[in-house]
């Protein structure tokens, strides 16, 4: 099989440890997206991958081959870059074939083949004579993606490519690369910044945060079940709001309370052992809602029309939080709203460790004594 | 894995490629300059036939002899004149270059030609145009202004026609380093300079040169190297160190001793002092640019 | 910034009122700056006018002074200069050396600045300071031990002589090596992912990609070559192995009965000049651009 495995893969630079113990696994014909804030490491897991960085622990698989001491072309891996990397002196069809013949063993023929296919599949075939400079930057990074797709190679490796586009043209070339991959079907790891390109590129995401990774998960089951405070506060936009409380139980009931609020959660059985009595309550901004006496009482400070729903910022109790209420909802700054949550998705989280204790939702229908899940394939089923 | 293995990350391979370089700045550079220092210890006889230990005796001798402090005091004043002449016509005809709008190209080009000037070529042509008796210029001195040119006899005469052709040598290169520093000017405070009516020379004087310093520092540095050294052709074209040795600098000093007298001890002290001094003015320039040159 | 400001010079000139406006950039008036520049570009070419009007008189002709017209013997005195004394092969001379120091170095210092650049190794910022540190030790300071070693290795009157000391360049290197650090680290990832290896990274990406600067870099150096004075004629003393500065030199002997042949001289000093200035006329936007100035 031609996937990625990382064992236990650690990068120090001087002082700073920016890879971690990372274990990663990408799957046969898999799209991994890699996705964390800048800073955490994410780039230099990709370059360690590369061979453009040499780990200082750990291994590297590519295809069931250790290649933690390859240099980079000896990996058959191939590399799309943030700004495209393309040789400026160089047209379009230079840019694809130069280094093609050291990197790979295609025969003149083949090669002419393979960048008309690639040209075709790009739609780039007007572009090939030309260089860089007189192309778009979204015709760039089609000349530079289809140099990795005329290598042909076991795995591709993506370095945020899409971030240097404008918004419009990266919500395009998203789509285009998404289709891209359920058509050839390759090996893909994909580091982003960007969680809405993470959610919506990734077979599964795997977020990474200060060198390590938190979570690897498809894309639905790291919004609904996040394993870390990180993760839920990361994934979503807006992320999960999360709130200091006091879990207090009586008997199956429980309830988080902070000031005058208190939510009440169902079969609180299934709450993860955790120390001290303090906890991290999480519930999304859509899982809030208007309501009439509602548990939870919010001082709105500022309110964002998006255009589908109304993002509404305000305090509840001493923390910010936010909500999204319908749109064109009759909400003014200084009003005091009553809320309530959807008991189906409340989340909690260790105070200290950030471990997620407990999601409702999965108490639902199932063994309420069951934890939540670690093993991250089992609960989509 | 192949053989290339990390090629990238090779010291060996790095310092093959450093390998020419490394070779030919020890070969030509640092061996000589240190066996200049070992030379300047051992005199010289039987034309460079044989050696022997004396110690500082050759810088002694150099520093006792009214002729080579002269020569020393004539070099400096040299330097001085040419850099400021030089300086001074640079900025003027960059400044020129820069305020132009209509056939800039062109003007450019006109102006900066003398770079390509070589130093002998311009020693020659002045050497004849203002010969004493038979150039145009020494004529036109005459008849215009009745100044009587006779720089084959009268020492400063001399001096100053050497330090002309040296500065002519040298504008085009300073106009070049000087216009890309105004071209380096924001275009806003251009602007600013406009809308406060602030005249050319007050503009010139407050604005652009302290905001062109730290290139003014560098051609102050470059130029003190030329006039200490570059002159060479200019001295041997035109007046061989004459009239009596006013322009006798330390460079063709230095000729003299070793390849027409043969004092190869003597003439590598004489290299040694060039050093010290051009080092010590140079290390003095940028020291007084980190202070006051405004970045 | 220039094209920007020259559109509206134009659309000002068809304009009238706007002409006024477009004038205040230049407070003392563009004619002015025009006068300024006109005046000063002559005071500097005059002598290279007044030099190649001189080359085509005959020796009556010159030592009538105030004759400026073009003289009776045309072409006549670069055809001898050229045949006759020498100037053929002092040119040749001058060419080959020229090429060969400009070929070498720039070849030398590519190799020293990919290594410098795109290798990771030790010492290397020792290195690179031991390179740049060159620049404290020009000929003069080094010139009689270089000799001393140029005769030791039978290289006097060679080739080898006349180029091997400027081959090592602390400029070009430092030049290649800014330039090279501007190229986006991507790039060289890219050849590594590829297993493109340095020297062919090198021949099929910097050097296309640093044409520009390469060819500034092989204007100054051809110049500065071709202007060598000092080294050559200490190096050389073979009259026919010299280089043409020196032969600037040879000639100022040239002429008969006591008369010296200053248009035949003038005419030597023209032809010398003539590569530099060619070459820096052809290869201005380049040469400009590695000096940090674009037209």
């Amino acid at each position: 099989m031609t996937g990625i495995t990382t064992t236990d893969l650690v990068k120090r630079f001087d002082d700073v440890t920016a890879v971690d113990g990372v274990d990663l696994n990408v799957r046969e014909g898999e799209f991994l997206v890699l996705v964390g804030p800048s800073g955490c490491g994410k780039s230099t897991t990709l370059r360690l991958l590369a061979g453009l960085e040499s780990p200082t622990a750990g291994a590297v698989e590519i295809a069931d081959e250790d290649v933690t001491t390859a240099s980079p072309s000896d990996r058959d891996v191939a590399m799309v870059f943030q700004n495209y990397a393309l040789y400026p002196h160089m047209t379009a069809r230079e840019n694809m074939t130069f280094g093609l013949k050291t990197a790979t063993d295609f025969s003149a023929d083949a090669v002419d083949d393979r960048i008309a296919e690639a040209a075709g599949i790009l739609d780039i075939e007007d572009l090939l004579d030309r260089t860089p400079s007189a192309l778009s930057g979204g015709e760039q990074q089609r000349v530079a993606i289809g140099r990795a797709l005329v290598r042909d190679p076991e795995v591709f490796l993506m370095d945020e490519p899409l971030s240097n586009l404008d918004a419009k043209l990266r919500v395009q070339m998203r789509a285009e690369l998404a289709e891209l991959h359920a058509e050839l079907q390759t090996t893909t790891l994909y580091v982003t910044h960007d969680q809405v390109e993470a959610m919506t590129l990734g077979d599964r995401v795997a977020v990474m945060y200060d060198g390590e990774i938190q979570q690897i998960a498809p894309p639905q089951q790291l919004y609904d079940a996040p394993e870390t405070r990180f993760v839920a506060e990361f994934i979503g936009s807006p992320g999960m709001n999360t709130v200091e409380g006091t879990l207090k139980r009586r008997g199956d009931a429980a309830h988080v309370t902070w000031g005058e609020n208190s939510l009440s959660l169902p079969s609180a059985g299934a709450v993860k052992p955790y120390a001290g009595d303090r906890v991290v309550l999480g519930v999304r901004p859509e899982d809030l809602t208007q309501e009439m006496g509602g548990p939870l009482s919010m001082e709105v400070t500022v309110t964002e029309p998006l255009g589908d729903s109304l993002l509404t910022r305000g305090v509840v109790g001493d923390t910010e939080m936010e909500v999204s209420l319908p749109p064109r909802s009759a909400v003014d700054v200084g009003d005091v709203l009553s809320l309530t949550a959807d008991p189906q998705r409340l989340h909690l989280f260790d105070i200290e460790t950030g471990a997620a204790l407990y999601h409702s939702a999965e108490t639902v229908g199932s063994d309420a004594a069951e934890p939540p899940v670690a093993d991250t394939q089992r609960s989509t089923t | 894995m192949g053989v290339h293995e990390n090629t990238y990350d090779s010291t060996v391979g790095a310092y093959l490629l450093l390998l020419p370089t490394l070779v030919a700045i020890v070969a030509f550079l640092y061996y000589p300059s240190l066996q200049t220092l070992r030379f300047s210890f051992f005199q010289t006889f039987l034309f460079g036939q044989n050696t022997r230990f004396v110690g500082l005796a050759n810088f002694t001798e150099l520093l006792s002899s009214q002729v080579y402090l002269t020569s020393v005091g004539l070099t400096i004043a040299f330097a001085a004149i040419v850099v400021v002449g030089s300086l001074a016509v640079g900025l003027a005809v960059a400044f020129l270059l820069y305020e132009v709008s209509d056939g800039k190209a062109a003007y450019l080009i006109a102006a900066i030609w003398p770079y390509a000037l070589p130093t002998a070529v311009a020693g020659t042509v002045l050497l004849f145009l203002a010969h004493p008796s038979v150039g145009i210029y020494t004529h036109y001195m005459e008849a215009w202004f009745g100044v009587e040119l006779d720089w084959f006899t009268v020492g400063w005469q001399g001096f100053a026609v050497v330090a002309v052709a040296a500065i002519w040598k040298q504008i085009g290169y300073n106009v070049i380093f000087m216009l890309a520093a105004l071209n380096n000017v924001p275009e806003s405070l251009n602007e600013a300079c406009r809308l406060d009516g602030i005249e050319t020379w007050r503009r010139l004087v407050r604005v652009y040169i302290p905001l062109m310093s730290p290139t003014l520092v560098f051609l102050v540095v470059i130029n003190t190297i030329y006039a200490f050294f570059g002159s060479f052709a200019l001295i041997d074209l035109m007046t061989q160190g004459g009239p009596t040795n006013a322009t006798n600098l330390m460079i063709y000093q230095l000729y003299r001793d070793a390849f027409q007298f043969n004092n190869l001890g003597l003439a590598s002290a004489q290299s040694v002092i060039l050093f010290v001094l051009v080092a010590g003015l140079t290390f003095v320039q940028l020291r007084v640019s980190d202070r006051y040159a405004h970045y | 910034m220039s094209l920007d400001t020259e559109d509206t010079a134009v659309g000002a000139r068809e304009n009238e009122p706007l002409s006024v406006i477009s004038d205040t950039r230049l407070v003392p008036g563009q004619w002015r700056v025009h006068l300024g520049l006109i005046g000063s570009i002559l005071l500097m070419a005059s002598p290279l006018l007044l030099a190649f009007v001189m080359s085509t008189q005959t020796v009556p002709e010159v030592y009538d002074i105030t004759n400026v017209g073009i003289g009776s013997d045309g072409v006549a005195n670069y055809v001898e200069v050229f045949t006759t004394y020498g100037m053929a092969s002092y040119m040749f001379n001058s060419l080959v050396m020229s090429i060969v120091v400009t070929v070498a170095k720039i070849a030398v210092s590519l190799l020293a600045a990919v290594a410098l650049v795109f290798y990771d190794f030790r010492f290397k910022n020792a290195i690179f300071f031991l390179i740049l540190f060159t620049l404290m030790f020009p000929v003069p300071v080094r010139i009689v031990p270089l000799y001393e070693m140029m005769a030791a290795l039978g290289w006097t009157n060679t080739l080898l002589a006349l180029t091997g000391p400027y081959v090592a360049s602390a400029t070009a290197v430092f030049l290649l090596r800014q330039h090279f650090m501007s190229i986006p680290d991507s790039l060289v990832e890219s050849a590594k992912v590829d297993g493109v290896g340095p020297l062919r990274f090198l021949w099929d990406v910097l050097i296309p990609m640093s044409r520009g600067m390469i060819s500034g870099l092989s204007v100054i150096t051809f110049i500065y070559a071709w202007n060598q004075y000092l080294w050559p004629l200490i190096v050389v003393s073979d009259q026919n192995k010299q280089v043409v500065q020196v032969g600037m030199k040879y000639l100022q002997s040239v002429g008969n009965a006591g008369q010296t042949d200053w248009g035949l001289i003038m005419a030597g000093a023209v032809l010398t000049l003539l590569p530099p200035l060619l070459a820096l006329v052809a290869f201005r936007g380049p040469l400009l651009e590695t000096f940090g100035l674009s037209e």
